[in-house]
């Protein structure tokens, strides 16, 4: 037998042996994102068995603190944020053996030399077997001296040809950059010390169960591909709706705007899957390849094409979910008169075969009325309407919702006869839900992508050409507004956004669907 | 009134109770029916409760249609006791959830109808799963079994000699909870041949020797027969005798099998070893449970090609977590049935392994 031969006894095992070993290293450990997300996540993994059977946790934060109250911190924050309680006491033991913790600054040598220690002795110890995946769950511009640091120490080395090899991939967390030049001096800075392939650029929107659907629902069945064009689609919304409004999050906010923080990553990546051709392998590259094509075929918008095609919009004070809320321009740290997007609708349009003609309306808005991200695809009216009724000649009675959150699921609504005499139609809906459909709650987005960063799937990650082409996309939107001085349209907390992003529909004759 | 009447008229008020379970209440919110499979529990009289409580567990995580299904001798032979219930959560967005539970119990004559009443019943469009997780009648088993899309099966409750008579009865995807069990075990074992440097040995292994705490009855442990039809499944060896199987290349692997006494259940796995060769170096592979809580320390020696420790968690499942995951796993193991042959085949000549029925008809 020679050594590339499979070997014989592992057919028939489940995830668990597709993990390698392995240890996991959170920057940024005392962060609220580890313990409402990562930590949550690696403990569902543990109970569904997905973790390797040799594995570590490793914090590292600047404030003190011991292996032991690490664990105790982590075992609070999974009891407090786990999609599953109570905690299984056999899983929290499985994952409690690997946890522990470093101290230190992200500019200083030792915080590295003492996490290459730890590490190797997790080797030693847990049989972890020199692979590594560092999660960067820390502020972006700790990222380039985090990354520098572990390079130093040897903790980066190159990927091998070889698959049983150890490996080193760093995950890193939105913002990428601040807009096109600062996401390619990032990528460029980055490439110093690594690989592409070594880096995983988490847009936690492709974890979502639904995300992932649209690509089975698509290239999975045979019914919808036929229908997935412009001959029958005449148009599709986006929707990113958020009841919440900045959250104490007024400095950040005001250097971003709703654009960068949601549209260029988020709402870009829902684009791309709903518009991208059959890839040609269900392979990271091949799905990337694709999405790239479709941020490549998307008119770009600039001068006065933004006034026309963009509506931005600001938060005045409302009423949400029965609270009195305060305007965008009262939060703190706000300017009084800020110009910051809370809102932003857009009409795009793809130059593509399969889209030419078929509009794009996507919108992203805090305080919002509802909580809601979907992405509806309407279809074409039928080309003679023999129903004659109220509204049967204009409307189109057939659009497929995707439902991203919450209740994820899919609807696909058409007319149906009223029983009784006559011919009165009424629009329905069939409806699927994960929820009821698979019963239990669904893993949540982090866990199936912290998975894949394990086990060397970037699928489901963002490629350094998709994230520069959506700022490549971005910024001349950004740059119209500032210099053309574009309005920004005040809009009533709680309703769905200013009246005048209903105009960039109703020029075609459509109007926003009320999720 | 005909015998085959009894069953239908039974049916027949068994479709119109699920109708009015769904019947809008007026001024009340409407129910909704959520279900993902059909689970169908085959049970006896005596476990009856067990199996509905198991049901309940489970269809809570699962919100499936769940069929309790059992013989009672006591029963005229061709009567049927049926009922329904319907058993509801709140869903994510405050509806309410629900779905229904089935209990059927059979007259001695009726099981032959069984499956055409578990058809009638079954919600269409959603798997059929057969739970067999405590010992029950055989032969209600395998007729229900030829109705489900996956079996799940507990051969450490209802004995190997079941396992094979359902895999012999149904091509449904199958799964057995005492193969899921040895998952550690196999894993750490083909972890050995997961190294490169080791792979060439798996070729060459020359003795295996299992284990087990002491069996009732001195019998073989299954797991035993488990682990040596997977290695001989896998490696294409046949078995000469309890103590010797050949291999592909007619070379002999000792088979050594030992009992010993610890304070775990009778027929549990302690330990096993595998000699075999890397070239003109020994090569020993040793899997030791050990510790308290219990985990696998798995060592290799190569002499000086080196060697190796690792040490595996073993964490034990709830059954109703072992079946949870093994009903929303739709992939079929390619290696149980293959494996279950050669396991009731070791060793050659002994009587077939048990059935073990619960003393039910």
């Amino acid at each position: 037998m020679t050594m590339t031969q499979p070997n014989p006894l592992r057919e028939g095992t489940d995830d668990e042996q597709r993990t390698p070993p392995c240890s996991f290293v959170i920057f940024g450990a005392s962060g609220d994102l580890t313990k409402r997300k990562l930590l949550p996540a690696l403990y569902n993994l543990g109970v569904s068995r997905a973790l390797p059977h040799a594995f570590a946790t490793i914090g590292v934060a600047r404030r003190p603190k011991s292996d032991e109250s690490f664990a105790e911190e982590m075992r609070e924050g999974i009891a407090k944020f786990s999609r599953r309680k109570p905690i299984d006491p056999a899983a929290w033991q499985e994952l409690a053996r690997g946890i522990g913790y470093v101290q230190g600054t992200f500019e200083a040598a030792a915080t590295y030399r003492d996490l290459r220690a730890r590490l190797e002795r997790c080797d030693a110890e847990l049989g972890t077997g020199q692979s590594r995946v560092f999660y960067l769950a820390v502020a972006p511009n700790d990222v380039l001296p985090i990354v520098r640091g572990l390079s130093e120490v040897g903790l980066l080395p190159r990927p091998s040809a070889d698959p049983h090899a150890p490996f080193s991939r760093v995950v890193v967390e939105k913002p990428f950059g601040e807009d096109l030049s600062s996401a390619r001096a990032l990528n460029r800075e980055l490439y110093r010390y690594l690989d592409e392939s070594q880096l995983y650029r988490i847009d936690h929107y492709l974890g979502k169960e639904t995300v992932q659907n649209m690509i089975v629902l698509r290239f999975g069945n045979a019914i919808f591909e036929p229908l997935w064009n412009r001959s029958h689609i005449s148009h599709v919304e986006i929707t990113v709706a958020e009841e919440i409004g900045i959250e104490g999050r007024g400095k950040f906010y005001e250097k971003v705007g709703i654009t960068r923080d949601i549209v260029q990553n988020h709402l870009l990546q829902l684009l791309t899957i709903v518009a991208m051709e059959p890839p040609a392998a269900l392979d990271a590259d091949a799905i990337r390849d694709e999405k790239v094509k479709v941020l490549r075929s998307v008119r770009p918008l600039a001068g006065d094409a933004v006034l026309s095609n963009v509506v931005r919009g600001q938060y005045d004070r409302g009423i949400v979910r029965g609270d009195t809320v305060p305007a965008y321009r009262e939060e703190a740290d706000v300017a009084k008169d800020s110009v910051t997007d809370t809102y932003v609708a857009m009409r795009l349009s793809l130059d593509s075969w399969r889209w030419a003609g078929v509009p794009f309306f996507i919108r992203a808005g805090k305080r919002l009325s509802k909580r809601v991200a979907e992405v509806a695809v309407h279809f074409r009216s039928p080309p003679l309407s023999l129903f004659r009724g109220p509204g049967a000649a204009s409307r189109s009675p057939n659009s497929l919702v995707m439902r991203v959150q919450p209740d994820e699921g899919i609807a696909l609504r058409f007319d149906t006869k009223v029983p009784g005499a006559g011919t009165a139609m009424r629009e329905v809906a069939m409806d699927f839900r994960y929820g009821q459909a698979f019963g239990g709650s669904s893993p949540e987005a982090y866990e199936r992508l912290i998975l894949d960063a394990l086990r060397g799937d970037a699928t489901l990650f963002t490629r350094a050409d998709e994230v520069e082409a959506q700022w490549g996309f971005i910024d001349p939107i950004v740059d119209a507004w500032r210099r053309l001085g574009a309005p920004v349209r005040g809009y009533e907390a709680g309703s769905m956004g200013p009246t005048e992003a209903d105009a960039l529909l109703a020029e075609s004759g459509y109007a926003w669907r009320k999720p | 009134m005909t015998e085959t009447g009894k069953v239908s008229e039974a049916l027949a008020s068994l479709e119109r109770d699920l109708a009015a379970l769904w019947a809008p209440e007026p001024g009340q919110a409407p129910k909704t029916r959520a279900c993902t499979a059909n689970l169908v529990l085959v049970t006896t009289a005596a476990r009856r409760d067990e199996a509905i409580e198991l049901g309940s567990s489970l269809a809570t995580a699962d919100l499936a249609r769940t069929f309790v299904i059992g013989l009672d001798p006591k029963l005229a032979p061709w009567a049927v006791d049926a009922s329904v219930s319907a058993h509801c959560q709140k869903g994510e967005g405050g509806e309410l959830l629900c779905a229904e539970r089935i209990d059927l119990t059979l007259g001695a004559m009726t099981f032959a109808r069984a499956p055409s009443l578990l058809s009638a019943l079954a919600m269409a469009e959603v798997p059929t799963v057969l739970l067999l997780t405590a010992p029950a009648p055989m032969k209600l088993v395998s007729t229900l079994a030829r109705e489900a899309a996956r079996v799940v099966v507990d051969g450490n409750a209802v004995g190997l000699g079941a396992v094979a008579a359902l895999a012999g009865a149904t091509r449904a995807h199958l799964c057995d909870l005492a193969w899921v069990r040895l998952h550690p075990w196999r894993n750490a074992l083909a972890r050995f041949f997961d190294d490169p440097m080791l792979r060439a040995a798996v070729t060459a292994i020359r003795r295996v020797k299992i284990v087990t705490t002491v069996t009732e009855g001195g019998t073989m442990a299954e797991v035993v027969q488990y682990l040596v039809g997977w290695l001989a499944g896998r490696l294409g060896w046949r078995f000469v005798s309890g103590q010797t199987a050949i291999d592909p290349f007619h070379r002999a692997i000792d088979l050594e099998v030992e009992w010993r006494a610890a304070p775990l259940p009778p027929g549990s796995l302690l330990s096993v070893e595998l000699d075999a060769h890397l070239g003109d170096t020994p090569l020993t592979m040793t899997v030791e449970r050990e510790g308290d809580p219990p985990f696998l320390c798995a060592r290799h020696d190569a002499q000086e090609r080196g060697q190796g420790e690792r040490v595996t968690p073993l964490a034990s499942r709830s059954l109703v977590g072992l079946l949870d995951r093994a009903i929303a796993d739709p992939t079929a193991d390619t290696v149980l049935r293959t494996t279950i042959e050669r396991a009731i085949g070791y060793p050659p000549g002994a009587p077939p392994p048990a059935v073990r029925e619960g003393g039910a008809t």
